[in-house]
């Protein structure tokens, strides 16, 4: 066997602690064997379905279709581990198009699912010009691993709104990358509800031009000793544009939540603004939670700026609960609520906003009775 | 001719160089031999010609760090530079007896007028080693020690054999094994239980050799319930050939006690200012680091502070000026490894003529510090379209009882502010000197009242031209 991308990633060195990206999780404890050098065989392709949320037809001009993994020009880097090993295992490729103009009155549904015990899935998304399109994605299935790899691209002036509920088996591994470039005059928000999976490692990274704007926005829910792992890039390459990451986690028993990202407004961007908030909740002695949020700005009329904080639950907002009748585990699951809800506020769309609401109630209302 | 020196001085005010009147300077380069020889000159004990040994092989076998300017860094020819230079026949302890040349240079740095003004004690460091040293009679009679540090380690062997490399060992990175393989000359400041020394005591170093490489030590130990303000400066001659400072200090607070470290550094733009500083905070005790970057080629510093004790307390407020060709790499490390500590660190640079400045820091929680708080403030102005800023920050929280804070931002100066101020009369490059002056503010009011104007003072030279 010898494709590119598998001379890509035999060629590539194992990322020290010292790489910003895999500071936290490295590349030996994601990789589906735990030894670099194996490439495994075994992997099944997961499946993609597309349908309306409202249960109405596809319409015309939107298609999901498998066809040959095609190379593209990406914020992605080639020379990531991560992203040269999702190329070689990702059997399926699964494209997404909608056609320019297109108006949709529903959200689109597209549902991922990695049965198997080692499974991948490679998709592109491309919203044509001037459509405004929203939809939900959910990502669910038993696979022991699950690599997956996006590539979007949203044209001259659409508007893309998506949601993704992740929701994979609480033993999977999950590693994803993801490259998005968001046109002029474009839009993409963009919110991850992150609930299932052991292991997970995330990379997205997006690159906007003049009049853009993305949003990125995470919730995060850690119980056991789930870590979840999130580098988030934005590349702000022309001016007059605005990016906003928010990314809630909140960690319970002894799990670990890690938000890494970077800011990056190139020489002349003139105009950017840019902002890049990790905010995380401690809900247990043994939890733990690491940030690093980057910036570098290379123009000088721009606004930047990033925050970030770690705390345990305000007692005074458990006091006032507890003090109306809820007993304490109540009183938490009601404030991790509306902290992760508090992620999702900027969404911009309130359907979508509803459904993943609803999403995260059902799983921690779940959550509570265990 | 004249305006090619006019190009590599500068506006840099402290520039000039006088002749070179060395009574012994190594040939460049660095081996086992070279550091032999200066732990022979120094009549060392055994045990620290060990040390020096061991640290000179880390330093050969360690790589560059891969972070950072790995451009800038590259550019270091180790083989280029003298580890060794003396100019002076000992340490005095009266300006009369220090040589002409250098008190000239002292004079006209104004160091023998603030000793008699306002500070409890004065070391002047010269290349390689002290030239002066004094401390005020009422100090030294309350049990103060404060010696540089070759005089510390041959009168006090033994505190400083306990203590040497305890709290920034050779093998914590590159730059700090190359110290303490060919290390000379630093403070040496021991204030005994309950003592307070109400006067700073200042240390000034000044490079006036070309390819000089300084390399001074500095430690100092607050024993319990006592207080210190130490005070350091820096310049050098503006040269076409690079020069290297890579200094190692390491502080030691033991309970209820504080100790504030304040430092200009202002360094020519051919200094490579790669420094290691750190403290260990015990029980109730502060460190309190108060950081000025205005020169220098490239600096990589971090002040650090390991906050050991229940209650201990740490401060770091740095301020960065990077101009033309320069790049200011600084920022703060906080360690909580103990309950109910608290730190804040305040970092602010400004970045003009297409210098680079960046924030670098880390805050790291332990599982056992329990209640702890963290604030860390960033903020980064950019004065015109060729400059850079960067924030890479780390937080590392392992404790669900603490609250960490940290918020950053970039932005260049407010042109409300700006039209404000030229609206009551003043011009535009006042009103931007003003601006800068207030962004620098939180700064200027820790250092004493003479560096504070004398910082003022130097970024007024640094604004001159920045309009138009």
């Amino acid at each position: 066997m010898s494709t590119p991308a598998f001379n890509a990633y035999r060629s590539l060195p194992v990322p020290s602690r010292s790489v910003h990206a895999w500071r936290y999780t490295p590349w030996k404890k994601i990789h589906p064997t735990g030894e670099p050098d194996v490439i495994p065989s075994d992997l099944i392709a997961a499946t993609a379905t597309i349908s309306m949320l409202d249960g109405t037809d596809v319409p015309v001009g939107v298609s999901l279709e498998m066809r040959e993994s095609v190379l593209r020009d990406s914020p992605l880097p080639d020379d990531d581990i991560a992203v040269a090993f999702l190329r070689e295992v990702c059997n399926e490729h699964w494209h997404l198009k909608v056609e320019s103009n297109i108006v949709l009155k529903s959200p689109l549904l597209v549902e991922i699912r990695a049965g198997g015990h080692l499974a991948a899935i490679e998709t592109s998304v491309d919203i044509g010009a001037h459509s405004v399109v929203e939809s939900v994605w959910t990502i669910s299935g038993e696979a022991s691993w699950f690599g997956f790899l996006r590539q979007g691209s949203i044209a001259v002036g659409a508007e893309y709104c998506e949601v993704m509920e992740q929701a994979l088996a609480s033993s999977t591994v999950f590693l994803r990358g993801e490259g998005w470039d968001v046109g002029r005059d474009a839009t993409m928000n963009s919110c991850i509800l992150s609930l299932g999976g052991s292991l997970l490692r995330s990379d997205i990274r997006s690159r906007i031009v003049q009049g853009s704007t993305i949003k990125q926005l995470i919730a995060s829910y850690g119980i056991g000793d789930r870590s979840d792992d999130h580098h988030l890039e934005i590349d702000h390459v022309f001016g007059n544009n605005v990016s906003r990451v928010v990314l809630h986690s909140a960690c319970d028993d002894s799990s670990r939540a890690v938000s890494t990202g970077q800011l990056r407004i190139a020489k002349g961007a003139n105009g950017s603004n840019a902002s890049q908030i990790f905010r995380n909740l401690l809900l247990s002695p043994d939890a733990r939670a690491e940030s690093i949020p980057e910036l570098e700005v290379l123009a000088d009329d721009v606004s930047a700026a990033h925050g970030a904080a770690s705390a345990p639950i305000d007692p005074e907002q458990l006091f006032y609960l507890e003090s109306r009748g809820l007993d304490p585990d109540a009183a938490q699951h009601l404030v991790v609520e509306g902290f992760l809800i508090a992620a999702m506020q900027e969404l911009g769309s309130g359907k979508l906003f509803d459904w993943l609401r609803g999403r995260l109630t059902i799983h921690l209302d779940c959550a509570l009775l265990e | 001719m004249k305006e090619q020196a006019r190009d590599a001085v500068g506006d840099y005010r402290f520039g000039f160089h006088d002749p070179e009147n060395a009574t012994i300077r190594f040939d460049s380069g660095l081996s086992e031999e070279v550091v032999r020889n200066i732990s022979a000159i120094k009549e060392e004990p055994q045990w620290m010609t060990d040390i020096r040994v061991k640290a000179l092989h880390h330093f050969f076998e360690r790589p560059m760090p891969e972070w950072g300017n790995s451009e800038m860094l590259d550019g270091i020819d180790f083989e280029s530079i003298c580890y060794f230079l003396k100019s002076s026949a000992g340490t005095e302890t009266s300006w009369d007896e220090v040589p002409d040349d250098i008190k000239r240079t002292f004079d006209r740095l104004g160091i023998p007028d603030a000793e008699q003004k306002w500070l409890g004690g004065v070391t002047a460091q010269y290349e390689s080693e002290a030239v002066y040293h004094s401390i005020r009679d009422d100090l030294e009679e309350q049990g103060v020690i404060f010696l540089d540090m070759d005089s510390g380690l041959k009168e006090h062997e033994d505190i400083v054999k306990q203590y040497f490399g305890s709290v920034v060992p050779y093998s914590d990175n590159k730059f700090s094994a190359l110290n303490t393989a060919v290390w000379s000359g630093g403070s040496f400041l021991v204030i005994p239980e309950g003592v307070h020394v109400e006067m700073p005591v200042q240390a000034y170093f000044r490079i006036n050799a070309k390819n000089m490489g300084q390399f001074e030590r500095t430690l100092i130990i607050a024993k319990a319930g006592s207080s210190i303000h130490y005070v350091e400066g820096c310049t050098a001659p503006s040269y076409s050939t690079e020069s290297l400072h890579s200094a190692v200090v390491e502080l030691i607070a033991e309970e209820g006690s504080h100790i504030r470290y304040s430092t200009v550094q202002n360094w020519s733009s051919n200094v490579y200012n790669l420094v290691t500083k750190r403290g260990v905070a015990h029980k109730n005790a502060s460190i309190e680091w108060v950081d000025g970057n205005i020169g220098s080629k490239l600096t990589m510093k971090y002040p650090a502070v390991i906050l050991k004790g229940e209650g201990a307390h740490a401060e770091v407020i740095s301020v960065a000026y990077a101009g033309e060709g320069q790049h200011q790499d600084a920022g703060s490390k906080v360690h909580h490894l103990a309950p109910r500590t608290t730190s804040r660190i305040l970092s602010k640079s400004i970045s003009k003529n297409g210098g680079r400045s960046s924030y670098r820091g880390m805050v790291q929680v332990s599982p056992k510090a329990h209640g702890c708080k963290v604030s860390v403030v960033c903020d980064a102005l950019l004065l015109d379209e060729d400059s850079r800023s960067d924030t890479y920050p780390t937080m590392e929280v392992a404790n669900n009882s603490c609250g960490v804070e940290h918020e950053a931002s970039v932005s260049k100066v407010s042109g409300d502010q700006l039209f404000y101020l030229m609206s009551r009369g003043h011009t535009e490059e006042e009103a931007m000197g003003m601006i800068v002056n207030g962004f620098f503010e939180p700064f200027t009011k820790e250092l004493p009242m003479e560096y504070a104007v004398e910082l003022n003072r130097l970024l007024e030279m640094e604004m001159e031209g920045s309009i138009g």
